[in-house]
């Protein structure tokens, strides 16, 4: 049975109005954040040590099961990333957000209990949407790093190929988790071989790049965007050609574009900026202490008579002032109308 | 993990990992270099004196004292006698019961002070307080408490004080007062600034080691901060305004004062001469890691979180009223201390209760006026250490710091007391005459001031601070080879 293509345009098409909005949600809202703490490499290993280890847990436990662990989790997820939203939008967030989350989640669960399986994938696709939103904001504003986010693509590439390649993991996941409400994809058709893509890969195919807009700008931003959609699409016409049939690990292509695309930054910018520096709209990351007014220092010339042991104040490149000190030099330099505070050092 | 451990021993009164709050501090310090400011609820972090639900705090008070008392009749040898001798019964405290375990006298320590250290504690650090009261007092604190008090330091560096990397502080405190430097320096450099310790050393010295540029990159071009003692200060202010120093040749951002009495006219001074804001905490060896921090108003709330506050009438031992005069008489709590327990100890510092609640941004936090002086009879609540001092430091003429006493006047030590007060030069009417005007406005009770041109004809004044002048083999000038 071959794939609708215009289906799988629509694909592709999700995935770069996910960023879009994602991008939007950044750019607007300002998520709260703990008093301390930033993301470390030990966050990132948990964080890959969560995704490996879930899947074998929720294969030990009934579907329905796996259906409640994920309702709550996508609850909760649209609760947090429509909260700040409605805070900016001058609503009281907390009622509003849960009711909205709870709504969604309910109505999903509904829709699925009654028999309307279209009602119930829109339902998971839309709490999917909202959640993914939310996360990767999450983490890009809690000051996830483009560093961590290639680390994490890294890793998962080399288990995506694993779990879905190598090993049948991936597989007897969907089978368990397919067409149940609120399974981790983002599904726009059902049945055997479902047009959609796997929450992993859609959480990454976003959060890179606001990670990559935080860490290196705008330009880095819609090359990542750009490069997920690609990837997307390119994977899409491989099913609309036949080249592919089955669950592809995405991720087996998008991790190493991910991590290209850091390093050329990384290299391009001289490193990340940080999560200030981004808010502040300041490029790049903080310049290194150049040293340049000690070198000029060093260089100025130095008056004739100057008695050994005064001490000189100097900037531009010439004496500002002199003293028995290098305090009173600096005052010399003051009085001798320096604006700026020289650097001082002692006639030998 | 770390703040979670954090959290159960205080909620249980045990043991704190020092290395728990060390993390806590850590993440601070990079949360700042991450994000240029902390998350939301910073205020909730150790030792920022969050607001807590007040039936929550009495229950976390009522619990505290008694774990502390618990621990301080388990462990030390003075309040197991004394305990034994009153028969009470530590778990049983309540804290209406708690006037009647006895206010623990300042000489109890300084007589004996192994009596009050923990059998289950460790003594590393013998703290010495500077004894301008003629004996100094000594406190015992184990590795636990200094590295748990290091970190909270270094939190209230990153947030009160506004420390970045690019700041510089001199410490310019007596070299010997070890804990004090070791917290400023630790604090500091864990914050990633820079520490300088300049010591007590002639204050010429220190101006010009202040207005020395650095000129180390990446941080600013002088020092930024300066933490030093208000004698200190006002000596700096004296020799700042004599030779003609001006805010311009600083690169000063904030002042911390501590240990001594700040009074206002020696702020606005110290202000005008070095361009910065000047605070004065409340900061006392025996009760660390405890404390007070001045509000907008003016008062000095003191934490609940460390420790427990009262203020009782130094003659009588009873609560004092709203308005009237007490001694600061503090119990610092397990787990924060864990070496020397001390239940009610009269630090004798004197403070003012205010009139009325305060309705301040610290309000749910105790307050009282900033420090008044020391108690030391009658005298030093029928005038104040801090009223001589408003009324004197607001003369430019009178050397700073400050050398006065006050004796008894003609009526007795119930009335007025006369003021005796160094002066450069004899005859000083027209100070003398500005002195007794602002004295009768401010409505001190003095019967006369008396200007000294000799400090060795006046009675005996109070040693301050500023009098441990460390020595030092440059002089401001000698280098100068036109001086040769």
């Amino acid at each position: 049975m071959s794939v609708s293509p215009l289906t799988l345009t629509a694909l592709s098409a999700a995935v770069a109005v996910e960023i879009a909005v994602a991008a939007r949600y950044l750019a607007r809202v300002r998520m709260p954040r703990p008093p301390v703490g930033v993301y470390t490499g030990g966050d990132v290993a948990v964080l890959c040590a969560g995704v490996v280890v879930a899947p074998l847990l929720y294969a030990a436990l009934p579907g329905a099961a796996v259906s409640a662990v994920f309702g709550l989790v996508l609850c909760l997820a649209v609760q947090f990333t429509l909260a700040p939203l409605l805070t900016a939008a001058g609503l009281r967030a907390t009622p509003w957000s849960w009711g909205a989350a709870l709504a969604g989640t309910a109505a999903t669960a509904l829709a699925a209990l009654t028999g309307h399986p279209g009602g119930a994938r829109a339902g998971s696709g839309l709490l999917i949407a909202v959640a993914v939103v939310g996360v990767a904001n999450l983490w890009t504003q809690s000051g996830l790093r483009a560093g961590h986010t290639a680390a994490l693509a890294a890793a998962l590439t080399g288990y995506d190929l694993a779990a879905t390649t190598l090993t049948d993991t991936t597989a007897r996941f969907f089978t368990q988790v397919q067409d149940r409400p609120f399974a981790p994809v983002l599904a726009l058709t059902g049945g055997d071989r479902p047009v959609a893509v796997g929450l992993g890969d859609l959480l990454l195919l976003v959060l890179f790049p606001l990670v990559a807009a935080k860490a290196y700008g705008r330009a880095a931003a819609w090359s990542a965007a750009l490069a997920g959609v690609l990837v997307t699409s390119a994977v899409s016409t491989c099913f609309a050609l036949g080249v592919l049939s089955g669950g592809f690990p995405l991720l087996t292509a998008l991790g190493p574009l991910i991590v290209a695309q850091h390093l050329y930054w990384r290299r391009r910018s001289g490193g990340e900026r940080s999560t200030a520096r981004w808010r502040e709209g300041r490029p790049g990351p903080a310049p290194a202490p150049s040293g340049i007014e000690l070198a000029a220092a060093l260089a100025a010339p130095v008056p004739e008579g100057t008695p050994p042991g005064s001490w000189l104040a100097l900037g531009a490149g010439r004496v500002l002032g002199t003293g028995p000190t290098p305090g009173l030099a600096r005052r010399d330099a003051r009085r001798q109308g320096a604006d700026t505070t020289p650097t001082t050092a002692r006639m030998v | 993990m770390s703040q979670l451990r954090y959290g159960a021993a205080i909620l249980t009164n045990r043991r704190i990992r020092p290395g728990d709050l060390e993390r806590l501090a850590r993440d601070l310090v990079d949360t700042i270099a991450e994000f240029g400011e902390p998350g939301e609820d910073s205020a909730l972090l150790p030792g920022r004196a969050g607001q807590v639900d007040p039936q929550l705090r009495r229950e976390v008070t009522r619990r505290s004292l008694r774990a502390t008392a618990r621990t301080a009749v388990r462990h030390t040898a003075y309040y197991r006698r004394l305990f034994a001798e009153l028969d009470l019964d530590p778990a049983k405290l309540e804290p209406e019961d708690w006037s009647r375990v006895p206010v623990t006298p300042k000489q109890a320590l300084r007589a004996l002070p192994a009596a009050f250290v923990s059998a289950a504690a460790t003594p590393a650090l013998m703290a010495l307080t500077t004894g301008t009261s003629g004996t100094p007092t000594a406190v015992w604190f184990s590795r636990a408490e200094i590295e748990t008090a290091i970190a909270f330091s270094t939190i209230s560096a990153v947030l009160g004080l506004g420390l970045r990397p690019r700041h510089t502080v001199a410490y310019a405190g007596c070299s010997r007062a070890t804990l004090p430097l070791v917290y400023a320096e630790e604090s500091t450099t864990r914050a990633g600034a820079g520490f300088v310790q300049f010591g007590t050393v002639d204050p010429a010295l220190a101006l010009d080691r202040l207005a020395a540029p650095l000129g180390l990159p990446g941080r600013a071009p002088q020092i930024t901060h300066l933490t030093t003692s208000a004698s200190y200060l006002a000596a700096l202010v004296q020799e700042a305004e004599q030779q003609k120093w001006q805010r311009g040749d600083f690169g000063l951002e904030s002042v911390s004062v501590g240990g001594e009495v700040l009074s206002a006219p020696l702020r606005r001074r110290a202000e005008a001469v070095f361009g910065a804001a000047v605070d004065s905490a409340y900061l006392m060896t025996e009760i660390l890691p405890s404390g007070a921090s001045p509000c907008t108003e003016g008062h000095l709330h003191h934490t609940t979180e460390f420790g427990h506050l009262e203020v009782l009438d130094p003659v009588s031992g009873e609560p004092t009223a709203p308005g009237g005069i007490g001694i600061v008489v503090h119990t610092p709590y397990v787990p924060y201390r864990e070496c020397t327990l001390l239940l009610r100890y009269a630090t004798g510092d004197l403070v003012r209760l205010p009139d009325e609640p305060p309705d301040c941004e610290l309000a749910h936090l105790p307050a009282t006026s900033g420090i008044l002086g020391r108690w030391s009879g009658p005298l030093s609540t029928a005038v104040t250490t801090r009223e001589v001092l408003d009324l004197v430091e607001a003369e430019p003429e009178v050397p700073l710091p400050a050398r006065y006493a006050l004796t008894e006047g003609p009526e007795g030590p119930a009335g007025p007391a006369r003021l005796h007060l160094l002066v450069p030069r004899l005859p000083a009417t027209a100070l003398l005459g500005r002195l007794e005007v602002r004295a009768a406005a401010a409505g001190l009770r003095l019967s006369a001031i008396v200007p000294h041109e000799d400090r060795a004809t006046m009675p005996p004044t109070a040693p301050v601070r500023a009098d441990l002048r460390e020595h030092s083999f440059e002089a401001p000038g000698a280098t100068d080879p036109r001086r040769r």
